[in-house]
Parts: C-alpha cells; sequence; structure tokens
C-alpha cells in the first residue's frame, strides 16, 4: 500500500485551477493531485492528526477512477473529481 | 383443522417428541413450546371441537429436559366436556394470553399421574391430555380424531428451519444454499446494521447465529430495525431477546448474549468460524479484531458515516473484510477512533443505509462461503451514497 501504487506518475505540478467535490461541496484545488491529509483538512480544517477517516474518491484521473485514500497516500485529480471524507464507525 | 408445517430437528432428537410425531398427532415445536393441534374436545353444546394443546418446553441445547416438575398444559379451545354433560374438574380458565405470538390459550389443564409425581416424558404428558379430551369427542363423533398429522414431513432431519425452504428448491439453487448450512457465525452489535444482517442470516441455513448486544430494544431501534416492531414490543426488553423471538418463528439455531463483548467474555467467539462486527465506535473493537486476528476466525466490520451537506444527507458506507490470508489492511482501514466529540461528530443512521451496509457485508460472507463468485476478491469496500459509487481496494491480486 504505497504511495507510488495510488500514484504512479510523477510529474511535474502544473499550476492549474481545479474545482473538486468534497463531501459534496465544490472546493478549488491549485494543483494536479491532492493527498488524504489535504482532503481531510478541506472537509474537517479542524481535525485532530490522530483523528481517522474513510476517503472514497471518484472521477479521479489517471487508470484507477475510484478508491480510497489511506495516510500517506495521493491521487491525481481533474475538474468534478468527487472525495467524501468520513469516519466510517457508525452501526 | 391446522396443519402447519413443522421443525424436525427436536423431534428427531427426541425419542418422546419423535414417538408423538410417528403416532401421527399434529405435533409443532414453536417459541420453546410444544404444541399439539387437532385434538378433539366436547364443548358445552355437546359439539365435537378442535383445540391446541399447549405445554411449555424444557430444553437445554439440544436436549430435552424431562417435564417431570411441569405437569400442566394449556388449552386453546373452550371448556371441555364429558359425554355425560359435566365439565372436566382439571380444567380451569386463564385470563386469555397469548402464551407464544399468535396464540391464544383460555384454560390451564392440571392433572398427574399420581399425586405425588408429575410425568416422565412429553409423550405420556400429552397422550395423557390428548386422551382425556378426545376420548369424549369421539363419543359423540366417530369421525374425528386427534391423529391428523397424516401430512408430508421434512426429510431434511437436519434443517434449522421450522419449515422447508422452498424459495431455494424453487431457484434450483439448494446444492449452493448448502454451502452455509455448516457455518456458525457471530453478529456483535444489533443496531440498525446488525440487525439487518440478522434479518438476512437467518434466511440461510447456517447451523448457529450468535447475538450479542447489551441493549434494551427501544422505540428509535424500531425505526431502523427490519419488520414492523408493535408497541408491545417495546417493553425495554433486550435486543437479543426480543430478535430471537421474531427470528425464532422462522428458524432455530438463534442464541442470544444479552451483554456486549468485551475482554471478560471475549473467547465465546471461539465457538463461531466466522464473525459480523457491527458495533459503533468503541475501544473494544480493536480488542476484538486482534482477538479474531489471533485466532484466524474471518470476519467482517461494517461502518457508515452520514452528514449534512446544504441540508441534505451525504455519506459513506464501509464493508471491511479480514481473512487469515488478507490481514496487512486492517490497520489502515479499520477506523477506531477515540470517542471525540467533535463538531462534526455524528451519529445519522438511517435504516435504508443501515440494510444497505448490511447486504454488502452479507453478500461478501456468502462470498467468502464460495456461495457467489468473487471475482474482485476485495477486503475493503466504499459505497458514497451520494456519487454512487462503490470503490474496491485490498484485493488479493494486488497484494505483494
Amino acid at each position: 500500500m504505497s504511495e507510488e501504487q495510488a500514484h504512479p506518475e510523477k510529474e511535474e505540478h502544473g499550476k492549474k485551477e481545479f474545482t473538486i467535490i468534497v463531501n459534496s461541496t465544490p472546493k478549488p484545488w491549485n494543483d494536479d493531485e491532492i493527498s488524504y491529509d489535504q482532503v481531510v483538512k478541506l472537509a474537517f480544517p479542524n481535525a485532530a492528526p490522530n483523528e481517522e477517516f474513510t476517503v472514497a474518491y471518484t472521477m479521479a484521473e489517471g487508470k484507477k477512477k475510484d478508491g480510497n485514500l489511506v495516510k500517506g497516500q495521493k491521487v491525481r485529480i481533474t475538474n468534478g473529481t468527487s472525495f467524501d471524507v468520513d469516519k466510517t464507525t457508525n452501526s | 383443522m391446522e396443519r402447519r408445517s413443522m421443525s424436525t430437528k427436536l423431534l428427531t432428537l427426541d425419542n418422546h417428541l419423535k414417538r408423538l410425531q410417528e403416532e401421527e398427532y399434529n405435533v409443532e415445536i414453536r417459541s420453546n413450546h410444544l404444541l399439539v393441534h387437532d385434538v378433539p374436545y366436547l364443548n358445552e353444546r355437546h359439539e365435537a371441537k378442535y383445540g391446541t394443546i399447549v405445554s411449555t418446553l424444557e430444553v437445554n441445547g439440544d436436549v430435552i429436559i424431562s417435564p417431570l416438575t411441569q405437569h400442566v398444559v394449556f388449552f386453546t379451545g373452550e371448556q371441555p366436556f364429558k359425554n355425560d354433560g359435566s365439565k372436566f374438574t382439571f380444567a380451569s380458565p386463564v385470563t386469555p394470553y397469548d402464551i407464544i405470538p399468535g396464540l391464544k390459550v383460555y384454560f390451564q389443564f392440571s392433572t398427574k399421574p399420581s399425586p405425588d409425581r408429575g410425568y416422565d416424558n412429553y409423550y405420556d404428558k400429552m397422550t395423557r391430555y390428548i386422551t382425556l379430551l378426545s376420548n369424549e369427542a369421539m363419543a359423540v363423533d366417530s369421525n374425528v380424531t386427534p391423529k391428523t398429522y397424516a401430512t408430508i414431513h421434512d426429510n431434511d432431519v437436519d434443517s434449522v428451519f421450522r419449515y422447508r425452504d422452498t424459495a431455494s428448491g424453487r431457484a434450483g439453487i439448494s446444492a449452493i444454499n448448502a454451502k452455509l448450512s455448516s457455518h456458525k457465525v457471530a453478529i456483535v452489535g444489533l443496531g440498525g446494521t446488525g440487525s439487518y444482517i440478522l434479518d438476512l442470516i437467518a434466511k440461510t441455513p447456517v447451523r448457529e447465529i450468535h447475538i450479542y448486544d447489551g441493549d434494551e430494544f427501544l422505540q428509535h431501534n424500531a425505526f431502523r430495525a427490519p419488520g414492523a416492531a408493535s408497541i408491545k414490543d417495546l417493553n425495554r426488553s433486550k435486543k437479543v431477546h426480543y430478535y430471537f423471538r421474531i427470528y425464532s418463528n422462522m428458524r432455530y439455531g438463534i442464541i442470544p448474549h444479552s451483554h456486549h463483548v468485551d475482554e471478560s467474555c471475549i473467547d465465546l467467539l471461539k465457538a463461531v468460524d466466522f464473525v459480523f462486527l457491527s458495533i459503533d465506535r468503541n475501544p473494544i473493537k480493536r480488542v476484538i479484531i486482534d482477538k479474531l486476528v489471533s485466532l484466524n476466525i474471518p470476519f467482517i466490520d461494517c461502518g457508515m458515516g452520514v452528514s449534512k451537506a446544504n441540508e441534505k444527507l451525504r455519506g459513506t458506507i464501509r464493508i471491511t473484510s479480514c481473512t487469515p490470508s488478507k490481514t496487512d489492511h486492517l490497520s489502515t482501514r479499520i477506523k477506531y477512533d477515540n470517542q471525540s466529540e467533535n463538531e462534526y461528530e455524528t451519529n445519522i443512521q438511517v435504516a435504508d443505509l443501515n440494510a444497505l451496509n448490511a447486504v454488502f457485508a452479507v453478500i461478501k460472507w456468502k462470498k467468502m462461503c464460495r456461495f457467489y463468485n468473487d471475482g474482485c476478491q476485495e477486503h475493503h469496500m466504499t459505497y458514497s451514497v451520494s456519487s454512487n459509487i462503490i470503490a474496491n481496494e485490498d484485493s488479493l491480486e494486488t497484494q505483494s
């Protein structure tokens, strides 16, 4: 479960402006990739560092369109890439 | 006449019950009671009628305990009379009540073979009452008989069901369904998700279903539970007892444990070969998971998170699976959380999402049992409600 698996290509980062969806809310993002920590911060700016979330993405750029990010992983994004960040701890 | 399909398991295990059946009495075991239907008796107007005699059934595991101390039975009919017009004095009216769901009794009968001794077995007990009543009715009408159970018996003596699973037979998947039959599963936590898991597992032929929960079944639970609880069900009984009663209408093998799983009782999980974990965030979850991994017991951990966004709900359902051959994903996938009370902490749950979480969990378990083909082999999946996307992770193939 390495960083490379989630993001095999390390390209130079273009200064682009994207709109991604985080928990059903549009957010601007100025990079073509985003990490687990960055998505969590967009969703929950006040989350404590030790708090754990399930981060699901869809419509990502690259071969794997849909997946989950865990700490340490990144994913390439494009306009409309959508994230759901939740504590999936309720039954 | 009532002709109920019947379970055969206890009937075949206990010789005295088996004898009742072999002599074609219309015997049924339901909700821990022994029922003999179609017992003819004479009512006040000298008419031959039929009633059901009901006895409690003392069972310990699969062993029937002698009814020596329980000589009384209950009766669904009217006051029984003798052919000479006199009342049976052993019959006394009771305030009518449902002795088991849907079966109201009106009389209690009390007579024993001798004043200082009860009945040695259920055959002696039931036939004594049947004979006393039906002899009087047969004296009036020679066509009546208590031996009405000449119907088709279920030859599947191992069935856990109280009546035959005709759904699998009609679909032609009985053999595939049988792959599930040897299993013993536990459901830890009977909240919204756990109760729907039980609903689905109860309809499979698994041998045992251990249900664990220390909480009571309350009004708000009814809105996130399968079926439709009546207001009478909201009587502060434990969830496990409520569900045990409901699902025992259909099958045997449900074992209620009216406590949460913690360090003191975690070894109880050794009795099963699969565990569904459907508990809220709780420090004990890590203890349970570590124990299951050390015991090589496969499990599925369920969870959901739902929040409001622009006055609508959105969220994620998660199903994480663990087998002895795949455990390295647990540390990143399963969220333990430490009960922190943040502004965004929610406990929003909705019955359909609980049900969906349960359905995904049960489908995955059936894949593990080779009931369904598993082409993905994922050990972790999420369903995002808003984007309507299932994401699969941790498949065995990508494991390096």
